[in-house]
């Protein structure tokens, strides 16, 4: 408990410090820049809440712990590459992951992208570890970790803008990904995914105050079970379509978000109401869970911008697993109990 | 329910955070001052054409990257003065704060065209950066501005 305190006070020092300074550029084609979030977080569960985090009675320092560093190089008008390094909140600081890794080409209204992409499942699935670009503390997780995490994707995509008028523009991204390998872990459960082909579809429209965008993924699985004292389970390669539909729209300072993920296993939604004053941004958010993870969930949340590159998140969160499956519990509780209440005090930053 | 959770020091963090004296200073009480202060988008590039509200809200919002089939660059100014906070606010209805965000969703997705924020908001450095970039487009009050650039729109905060 000492060691995640202590590292947590020197995260939150040390890297909102480092944000004070904006992002640096090497050259004038050349730029790093990075994102953080760090939190103090506690339920009132003892069973671990949310994949990835784990978040129990104990207080935690570092189950949002979060840090990407983001290189981009400009070739020219018409070629870039961009590199994204992020130690996402499952991860240890000596182990961070390849988030991205592509090469892009631009030409007239295209936009061609080849190498380790990012999953465009859902509206923030593109800043999905940037706090900063988001409200809540959290994407909800009753919609953004119904994919166990997973959040990139080895192939290629293409991205059509196309001008419909002065105030709204549509965008075509049909993509295809290759053969490739992630790994969850749910407590003491190991998963190996072999994600042996994907594809899918995004269309997206927007205007100066709204986005709609609606996503069709496909992919051929397979999946190997590692839990502790049991054989090595290896499950037949199977097939999943997903579909995603999200809308945000915002009227002066109100910004309403909704979001809903259909599969075979889910049926998960979101929606979320804000409303900006100034530095200050108070947020509620109600979201359903439904098929194989029955839960609903309400949560309010004030958001204040510190600087123009730190924000800070107040949350409290009361989850509900409607007493029949876990929800967003990671596993049957010991005691019981089916709900939990979650508080969060987080730091986003960027430089 | 609650168990006997740490509800106290949670409302006692929230209250820290609401009460912290940047909440006194309303930006709002700011604004208001600087009502009546209009904005023009220009250029020196006298190639690009007069703009619409909504063109010059895609071009803000990071959207519309290329006029005339050029790329375009953008800058932005400091926030030393209400100047930027007024014209966001009356170009897209967004705070500073919002608008942050929003720019962090870009700049980490790959997408838009992000404005160079200038070193300061003296109208001859905006110009020194606009002779530097023939594709550059800037944001200032009207009353700054000389005679020879090419306005393409002229913010007027009560449409």
């Amino acid at each position: 408990m000492k060691i995640s305190r202590l590292c947590f006070i020197a995260t939150t020092l040390s890297l909102t410090t480092f944000a004070t300074n904006a992002r640096i550029n090497i050259t004038d084609n050349i730029t790093i820049s990075g994102f953080g979030s760090t939190s103090i977080t506690q339920s009132n569960n003892a069973t671990p809440l949310y994949v990835n985090r784990e978040i129990t009675e104990d207080t935690c320092y570092d189950c949002d712990t979060t840090l990407g560093l983001q290189g981009d190089i400009r070739f020219n008008t018409n070629f870039n590459a961009s590199v994204q390094v992020v130690k996402r909140p499952q991860d240890q600081w000596s182990s961070p992951v390849l988030e991205w890794a592509y090469l892009g080409y631009n030409v007239a209204d295209f936009n061609f992208k080849i190498g380790r992409l990012r999953l465009p499942l859902f509206l923030s699935s593109e800043y999905y570890y940037v706090g900063q670009a988001y409200t809540s503390a959290r994407p909800p997780q009753e919609v953004y970790n119904s994919i166990l995490g997973i959040t990139s994707y080895d192939g290629i995509s293409a991205t059509w803008d196309i001008e419909i008028s002065d105030e709204s523009y549509l965008t075509l991204t049909p993509y295809v990904g290759i053969d490739s390998t992630d790994e969850v872990d749910i407590g003491t459960t190991h998963y190996d995914f072999d994600i042996e082909k994907g594809l899918g579809f995004l269309t997206e429209i927007s205007g100066f105050d709204y986005r709609i965008m609606f996503n069709y993924a496909h992919f051929k699985y397979a999946v190997d079970v590692t839990m502790p004292g049991i054989p090595l389970q290896k499950y037949p390669a199977d097939r999943i379509n997903i579909y995603t539909l999200g809308i945000e729209k915002s009227w002066e300072q109100f910004t309403l978000t909704s979001e809903v993920l259909v599969d075979t296993m889910h049926f998960n939604w979101y929606s979320s109401l804000a409303y900006n004053i100034d530095k200050f941004t108070p947020y509620i958010t109600y979201a359903e869970s439904h098929h194989s993870q029955k839960n609903n969930s309400l949560l309010f949340g004030l958001r204040y911008d510190l600087t123009t590159t730190v924000s800070l998140n107040a949350e409290w969160k009361y989850t509900d697993a409607n007493g029949g499956d876990n929800g967003e519990l990671i596993k049957d509780p010991q005691n019981g109990d089916y709900d939990a209440q979650l508080y969060t005090l987080m730091v986003n930053f960027i430089f | 329910m609650f168990k006997g959770l740490n509800l106290r020091n949670f409302c006692v963090a929230l209250l820290i955070i609401l009460l912290s004296p940047s909440l006194s200073v309303s930006a709002k009480e700011n604004n208001r001052e600087d009502e009546g202060r209009n904005f023009a988008v220009f250029s020196l590039n006298n190639d690009f054409p007069e703009l619409s509200k909504s063109k010059v809200r895609m071009i803000y919002k990071g959207k519309v990257k290329r006029i005339n089939k050029e790329h375009i660059n953008l800058i932005d100014l400091t926030e030393e003065d209400n100047d930027k906070a007024n014209f966001y606010q009356n170009l897209l209805g967004k705070s500073l704060s919002q608008m942050n965000g929003y720019r962090a969703s870009l700049a980490f997705s790959g997408k838009g065209n992000l404005p160079v924020t200038i070193s300061n908001n003296d109208i001859a450095t905006i110009l020194d950066w606009l002779e530097d970039n023939p594709n550059g487009i800037a944001y200032a009050t009207i009353k700054s501005l000389p005679e020879d650039v090419n306005v393409l729109f002229v913010l007027d905060p009560e449409e």
